[in-house]
């Protein structure tokens, strides 16, 4: 379809045809305020923030301006059209909105947890008015209410945008939340002989424009000001989720879905927004036996150890980013080593959660270390019942909680994990790792997406897996360029590097395989 | 002084009339359908269009309502208009079968096989009385489906009682079972009338075209309020509140006169109106459909309420108020906000504890409705507050 001419504000620009007045301008980069609309929920116009003035060449050429102003989100564009985004008249709508919108609602931003990341917020500091001409007796609604299993309710803050409302019936295609009464007695309760089973109920607290629906859960955090927003990419499945980490002093807080329209929309499960929360101890240091050791000492045994067995067995990962994994493929490649995998999968809810729980099983495939679904449980049982290898290299896997503790008598295992867990105690030398937060690599998604994370916090004196491949690899006498590898092996990252990917990914093709 | 014409009204102006299918049928009702149960659509949309009959309120073309309908419709009779001070439509309910039989030609014209008599709740014995109609009708097979194919099912739609659900955005709500607040998202295949207009419809095909009818619902300072059927165009606003319904009550002064209702301005009595070259007095504006747009007026569905110098006029604006916050669908923020803002302060003010800045933030707020609402509801309240406040100005202020 062809570029059609709109003029803001008297200068031209060439948009797509079939958008709205709004979406025109965010692709231009002009500010119009808006409160009720969503890129992706339907249009409902109700809270009358984005209204604009627009005119239309007659026959004659000369511009009819409508007399009154016109709803930016549902007005679609028009060849020729004239769009005053800054006029007097705009700008008395605007305020007046504004005035009407706060005259009932409570002043309470300095206490409420939207408050920094808040669009009703901003556009009040803009078009609001200094002080209030309202003398009556503000309106009581009830606070705190309960509406989902983490959600609370200030009914008072709502203005009932229906936001969230349209989320359940568009997104959710439940409906868990809904409007009950009329007129300015209306009011958001949960809808009646709802199941309230849902993985997706705090999207609707991101999508809030008011601070009306709060996360029980995560009140009282550092104000957003004070936060570094990181992209990111959730392991919870092979959907590979787009987040946004928040962090602070190396703390991270919280995790909000990013807007990526190959993928996820603007949406998150609930499931994975608290990733970051792990009780168990961490491993922070390389032991070799117990004693606390650094990494080249950790390798040098490693290394010494495998030269010594003859072969070994590796047991990969599907949490291994893109780049450790084409370190890991290096390495079966130069060693007399064989390869096994295990499938993590669960019942996925056919949204944003699959059946496979890993970010990166299609890493495995683009890197050559795999070539069909893998499933190596009772393969790996039986290579350690059956003594094959006396030195095991392990990434992640929990081997020890399933491989019999006589099978593991006798056998050097090299351990490599960010948690400490049962293998982590039995390994002879245990390797630390990073997490997805402390390092930043390329995940490919179920549908071959390649997608960068980048480091939200910094972890000092930690090694990162790929410290310790590399080391291992330099006792066999290779060494690695990491990103010209990837590109020779991926033909889409060509002239690409890692920096230039682009935060919403490469789409890449299933038969871009590594030969 | 101006002689009544009673099409619509003709049976409920009898003494005798009893709303009945056997008094309905012997008073030659249902021939009208028969005879044009086999004329095509085509045919009757012409016979509309040449009488120039048009839908009560809106003003639009029965003839165009026809043609933009879309395939097999639904047919709704929206009987569920709650403007304080209409008794026009709860009037004409009491001759259901009438407005049964134009309903059915209407269903025939726009190829619907379903009818909704949409009412308000709050009229349990009309509701009892259409119910009744309907199955008299159906037991001489005038509704329902037809053996060799044909025939209109029609049923009564019980509206959610607010005034919102009267408004057509409200009934295409209602009708597809939503909540009755305005939709971006299309519209139900429904065609829409008023009760008066499928009345029409049906004396349209009955009677020479030329005497098409209104009905008036006069109503307030008035000696004989009621309503009143004219030719349409045929009188003016002073013979409709001096000669057809009696004036004003001797020694009282008239204040006021909401000629179109009260979901549209009030005017001054002593107001003057420029009609092309002429100034006009308020008294002798006619009450046709294409007068009052011109002066800024929506022509209404009819209803003129009258205000004399007895009444309270704080009380009038307070509980037009009232009507108008407890009323509204509450979707938009304008509309919403404004609409409590206002009723606060008339509550306030009637309690005697108004402020001097009160009247210029009435009208202040009000301005800021206009043109920045969802739906014409919204506007209507800008519109009828803003006149009364400039209007009764000084009878706001507390003294």
């Amino acid at each position: 379809m062809s570029d059609i001419l709109i003029f803001f504000d008297c200068e031209s620009y060439s948009v797509p045809q079939d958008i709205t007045i709004l979406e025109a301008a965010e692709r231009i980069g002009k500010a119009i305020p808006h409160i009720c609309s969503h890129p992706k929920l339907s249009v409902s116009g109700n809270c009358r923030s984005c209204l604009v003035e627009v005119a239309l060449p007659d026959k004659d050429n000369v511009l009819q301006w409508q007399p009154t102003p016109v709803l930016a989100c549902s007005t679609k564009v028009q060849n020729g059209m004239h769009v005053r985004t800054q006029s007097e008249m705009v700008r008395a709508s605007r305020e007046s909105v504004m005035e009407f919108l706060f005259a009932q609602r409570p002043l309470d931003c300095t206490v409420c947890d939207k408050a920094g990341d808040c669009s009703l917020q901003n556009i009040a500091f803009d078009y609001g008015r200094s002080c209030s001409r309202f003398h009556e007796t503000k309106i009581k609604k009830p606070k705190q209410i309960i509406v989902g299993p983490r959600l609370i309710l200030d009914a008072e803050r709502c203005i009932l945008c229906s936001l969230c409302v349209r989320f359940c019936k568009e997104v959710l295609k439940k409906d868990l939340i809904a409007f009950s009464e009329r007129g300015s007695a209306t009011q958001l309760v949960c809808a009646p002989q709802s199941d309230m089973e849902s993985n997706y109920w705090l999207n609707m607290v991101d999508i809030c424009p008011a601070g009306a629906l709060v996360d029980s859960k995560a009140t009282l955090k550092p104000r957003p000001w004070l936060l570094k927003k990181t992209p990111s990419i959730s392991t919870e499945s092979s959907v590979g989720v787009n987040i946004d980490v928040w962090s602070r002093e190396g703390t991270l807080y919280a995790i909000t879905p990013r807007r990526n329209d190959f993928v996820n929309d603007t949406w998150m499960p609930d499931s994975a927004r608290e990733a970051f929360v792990d009780k168990r101890e961490r491993c922070s240091e390389c032991r070799i036996r117990g004693a606390v050791v650094t990494l080249e000492e950790a390798v040098r045994y490693s290394a010494q150890q495998i030269k010594e067995s003859g072969g070994f067995g590796i047991v990969g990962s599907s949490f291994l980013s893109l780049e450790e994994q084409f370190l890991l493929k290096k390495l079966l490649d130069s060693t007399p080593s064989k390869l096994f995998w295990l499938k993590h999968e669960d019942r996925g809810d056919g949204f944003l959660v699959s059946d496979d729980r890993t970010p990166n099983l299609n890493g495995a495939f683009l890197s050559g270390l795999l070539s069909q679904p893998p499933d190596d449980l009772n393969a790996i049982k039986a290579a350690f019942a059956q003594n094959t290898f006396k030195t095991w290299l392990v990434f992640y896997e929990d081997i020890a909680t399933w491989v019999d503790k006589k099978a593991l008598d006798g056998k050097t295992l090299i351990y490599c994990n960010t948690h400490s867990n049962k293998s982590a105690k039995e390994a002879t030398v245990l390797l630390p790792a990073l997490t997805v937060f402390e390092q930043a690599g390329c995940f490919v998604n179920r549908d071959y997406r390649l997608q960068k994370f980048l480091k939200a916090v910094e972890r000092k004196g930690v090694p990162s897996i790929s410290d310790a491949i590399k080391g291992l690899l330099s006792h066999f006498n290779i060494t690695v360029d990491l990103w010209p590898t990837i590109q020779a092996a991926i033909p889409a990252l060509q002239n690409t590097s890692f920096d230039e990917i682009p935060l919403t990914g490469i789409q890449l093709k299933k038969s871009d395989k590594s030969v | 002084m101006p002689l009544e014409y009673p099409l619509v009204l003709k049976h409920l102006r009898e003494k005798a009339f009893k709303p009945g299918i056997e008094a309905y049928l012997s008073l030659e009702g249902y021939q009208v359908y028969r005879r044009f149960l086999e004329a095509s659509a085509e045919s009757l949309k012409q016979a509309m269009r040449t009488a120039g009959l048009r839908e009560c309120g809106t003003g639009v073309l029965v003839a165009d309502i026809w043609d933009r309908a879309p395939q097999k419709p639904i047919l709704v009779i929206n009987a569920h208009v709650s403007e304080p001070g209409n008794f026009k439509d709860r009037t004409l309910l009491r001759d259901p079968h009438q407005m049964i039989e134009g309903a059915l030609i209407a269903a025939h014209a726009v190829g619907a096989e379903q009818i909704y008599f949409y009412v308000r709740s709050d009229w349990t014995a009309e509701i009892k009385l259409l119910e009744a109609a309907i199955e008299d009708a159906r037991a001489y097979c005038f509704v329902g489906k037809l053996e060799g194919g044909g025939g209109c099912e029609a049923c009564v739609y019980v509206g959610g009682g607010a005034a919102i659900c009267g408004e057509t955005f409200g009934v295409e709500a209602a009708i597809v079972g939503c909540r009755p607040v305005p939709s971006m998202m299309g519209h139900p295949s429904v065609v829409i009338h008023s009760v008066e207009t499928v009345c029409q419809v049906k004396h349209v095909l009955s009677v020479a075209h030329e005497t098409l009818t209104r009905v008036f619902a006069v109503g307030g300072g008035v000696q004989r309020p009621g309503c009143y059927e004219f030719p349409c165009g045929s009188l003016t606003l002073g013979e409709l509140i001096y000669d057809v319904a009696g004036g004003l009550v001797p020694g009282r002064k008239l204040r006021g006169v909401f000629p179109c209702g009260v979901f549209s301005k009030c005017v001054a009595a002593e107001a003057l109106f420029a009609l092309g070259p002429r100034q006009v007095s308020l008294y002798d504006l006619p009450m046709d459909f294409d007068t009052w747009p011109q002066l800024g007026l929506s022509m209404g569905r009819g209803s003129v309420i009258v205000i004399d110098d007895a009444v309270n006029v704080r009380s009038i604006i307070v509980n037009l108020m009232r009507f108008f916050a407890t009323e509204i669908c509450g979707f938009c923020v304008p509309c919403r906000e404004g609409s409590r803002w206002l009723h606060q302060m008339l509550e306030r003010i009637q309690r005697g504890e108004g402020r001097p800045s009160d009247v210029e933030l009435m009208l202040s707020l009000t301005d800021q409705m206009r043109g920045r609402v969802a739906c014409p509801f919204g506007e209507f309240m800008a519109d009828s507050v803003h006149s009364l406040v400039t209007l009764f100005r000084e009878d706001l202020k507390t003294t």
